[in-house]
């Protein structure tokens, strides 16, 4: 071989190994071989668009940027919020165990990954598909209390679904807050407190007449928690007012406040658990020919009338 | 065979060019990461503190709640109210009672029981004094909390102090200013740091500020106090509230633990090789607030880099505590692999403070196809490496543009030293 040709050997081969090395960096980490690194919710939407759209703009998704939670996190200076708001995916740092801050995408908080990446780094399903290309694994923990359990204790609602009733019915989380869809698979915007439907279908308020006193009812028939559940800022005030005539009605009067006190605050839990009912009787004034209640559902104490979600809205003549 | 010579060395060019191509900061070859050893700390802590004493009889302490209310709680005839403090005082557990006092429901009585735990530099005293900076709200009462601390050699309430000075909705009354002045005074005299015969509260403020900037880096006063038992105890009892699952007492732990500073550093030690994930890195975010104090600790979180779930919060701890000899390590996590970790590293990188690093933090910053986060924290470590320039004009150009989570930024820009 002449020297020409071994030089011309030995730049072939060097470009050969230097593209191979090359495309191995430069991939960046995404893909390593034919399965991909997954590390990010963005890798999923192509395949899985539907269920993408609907966590992108979801309390999962915000839950690190909501300007809300900011504030009453003091802007995250409390870092043991960020644990649940960013988290790094469950399985990774256990479930059931309180789940470890993440420091990368915050604007993706509770991501796919959270929920979906297994411990050794493949993706969890509710069905086994190697023929998909990210080759979900079947888990039964993905649908399970336990794996919510990790972020959604911290406040005690999956001890409150314990003692509800509703484990023995099978009821869990993913009933309410999964909700199936026409076609296959269930919804990724996990309703809630923020969800005027899903409000509303957590309980029953009934106004009702008895002599010279109403009673105000409220009764937790819908939620396997309890209402409201979750963070101490929420609260469920029950209001009313006494009509007289033409006179123009007087400002509404608070009569009861369902709420958990900060950990600070003095005062007892209020909210109402599962299947329980609270009321609230009053006399009625000389004069009084009807009665207004309502029921409001606060997502901060603080929130003004105004900003809060009127669950119910009642009007009772009085005889 | 001079094929294969001309071959193989045309190979092994070809690599090393990839090489320079790939990395170009360092022929160094580190060694690969090996796992670290996990003991069951947890268990053990668990398993000690349950077979030791850690309080007073009831009966015992009630008599000495009743002599501390006789003596702090307003309406009692002053000379009875003189010769129970007298008496209390002259106890050697009054500590027990004056800590209860700390939580007392009426502000006179936790200010008198703070101002006598200080007096009586009871050491034991420390864990509760720290946990009530957290929780009291009323500033006249805090003032002798952050005073006891002081004389227990602990200036972790000092930036606190100095900020209840400035004029504004938390600000103190015009008594208790004065108060708060004269507490300055004391702490300042003590430490040996100069202020004049008169100073005006803004020299007072700065001249504290001086003083809280050495507690952060040295994380001890004048020298380390030898830790008594109960104080040991206490810190044990802390580190097991790491593990907890509820929020409140995690928080509670690691607020105290940090401002111990040198004093929690030990015990925290111990816990970076807990099993126990919650607990490992509970310990390494501590040490990481405390920052250039805690750097006894440094082999403890440079075994860490091995350990998947805790090697990046052990990069942000060796950021933290400006530990140099992490810098070469910290750079090969630059290169990508897990994002997680290069972001870590990326904003690490800075603080230590090594200038050898520029260039791989510049490539960084100028990698597009690298992660938004990643490259933030290289142009914040670029800021603090170059006292400004490319990289803080990226992290204020991102800021400008509204791409980039904008709390972030402005904690980034927050902690560039004023240009």
């Amino acid at each position: 071989m002449s020297t020409t040709a071994r030089t011309l050997l030995a730049v072939v081969v060097v470009c050969i190994v230097a593209a191979l090395a090359l495309i191995a960096s430069s991939a960046n980490t995404e893909q390593t071989g034919s399965i991909p690194v997954w590390q990010s919710s963005r890798q999923c939407k192509d395949c899985h668009a539907s269920e993408y759209r609907e966590w992108l703009g979801s309390h999962h998704q915000i839950a690190y940027t909501n300007p809300a939670v900011r504030e009453l996190s003091d802007d995250f200076r409390n870092k043991e919020c960020q644990a649940c708001h960013l988290p790094r995916p469950v399985f990774v740092t256990g479930v059931t165990e309180r789940t470890l801050p993440r420091l990368t995408r915050p604007d993706e908080g509770v991501d796919c990954l959270a929920c979906h990446l297994s411990d050794s780094g493949d993706i969890l399903a509710r069905h086994t598909r190697p023929d998909a290309p990210c080759r979900p694994r079947a888990s039964d923990d993905l649908i399970s209390v336990r794996l919510c359990e990790t972020c959604h204790n911290q406040h005690g609602t999956t001890d409150q679904w314990r003692d509800s009733g509703y484990p023995e019915r099978a009821i869990t989380c993913n009933e309410c807050h999964m909700q199936r869809r026409d076609g296959a698979g269930r919804g990724h915007v996990f309703p809630g407190a923020h969800d005027l439907e899903m409000l509303r279908s957590a309980a029953q308020f009934t106004v009702v007449q008895e002599g010279d006193r109403v009673r105000l009812r409220l009764n937790n028939t819908g939620a396997g928690h309890n209402f409201p559940t979750e963070e101490r800022h929420r609260a469920v005030d029950i209001e009313y007012r006494f009509l007289r005539g033409q006179e123009t009605p007087p400002a509404f009067i608070p009569a009861y406040r369902f709420r958990q006190p900060y950990r600070d605050e003095a005062g007892e839990n209020t909210q109402l658990p599962a299947t329980h009912s609270h009321d609230v009787r009053l006399s009625i004034p000389a004069g009084a020919s009807a009665l207004e209640a309502r029921l409001l559902y606060r997502l901060t104490p603080y929130e003004s009338d105004g900003d809060s979600a009127v669950l119910f809205d009642r009007r009772l003549e009085l005889r | 065979m001079k094929i294969i010579r001309t071959t193989t060395s045309g190979v092994l060019l070809g690599l090393a060019l990839v090489g320079v191509a790939c990395d170009g900061d360092s022929a160094d070859v580190l060694p690969e990461l090996e796992p670290p050893v996990l003991e069951p700390v947890a268990r053990s802590l668990t398993l000690r503190l349950e077979g030791t004493p850690s309080g007073i009889d009831d009966d015992r302490l009630a008599q000495l709640q009743d002599l501390m209310e006789t003596a702090f709680v307003p309406g009692v005839d002053a000379n009875l109210a003189s010769r129970a403090r007298d008496a209390l005082l002259a106890e050697p557990d009054a500590h027990w009672a004056l800590e209860r006092g700390l939580r007392h429901e009426q502000p006179v009585v936790r200010s008198n029981a703070a101002y006598q735990l200080g007096q009586l530099e009871v050491q034991a005293a420390l864990v509760p004094l720290v946990r009530r900076l957290k929780y009291e709200k009323v500033a006249s009462c805090k003032v002798w909390v952050i005073d006891a601390l002081a004389r227990l050699g602990n200036h972790s309430g000092l930036r606190e102090l100095a900020s209840l000075m400035v004029r504004g909705p938390r600000s103190l009354q015009a008594d208790d200013l004065v108060q708060a002045g004269e507490i300055s005074i004391g702490i300042l005299d003590r430490a040996h740091h100069p202020i004049g015969r008169n100073p005006s509260y803004s020299e007072l403020q700065s001249t504290l500020g001086e003083l809280d900037r050495t507690w952060r880096r040295r994380g001890f006063v004048d020298a380390i106090a030898p830790t008594g038992d109960l104080t040991r105890l206490r810190i044990d009892r802390l580190l097991l509230d790491l593990a907890q699952f509820q929020l409140r007492s995690v928080d509670d732990a690691r607020f105290v633990l940090q401002r111990l500073g040198v004093a929690a550093v030990p015990a925290l030690r111990t816990a970076l090789h807990a099993q126990n994930n919650y607990l490992r890195n509970h310990a390494l975010e501590v040490i990481r607030d405390i920052g250039p104090a805690a750097a006894d600790a440094a082999d403890d979180v440079l075994a860490l880099l091995g350990d998947r779930i805790s090697a990046p919060y052990a990069v942000q701890a060796l950021g933290a505590m400006q530990c140099a000899r992490a810098a070469p390590r910290l750079t090969s996590f630059l290169r990508g692999g897990d994002r997680e970790l290069q972001m870590a590293a990326a904003g690490a990188l800075g603080p230590i403070g090594d200038a050898s690093t520029i260039p791989a933090l510049r490539r960084l910053l100028r990698d597009t196809r690298a992660t938004l986060d990643a490259r933030v924290q290289a142009a914040f470590s670029l800021a603090l490496l170059e006292h400004g320039g490319e990289g803080y004009t990226f992290l204020t150009g991102m800021r400008n543009s509204g791409r980039y989570h904008e709390p972030t930024l402005r904690e980034l820009l927050d902690r560039l030293p004023a240009k």
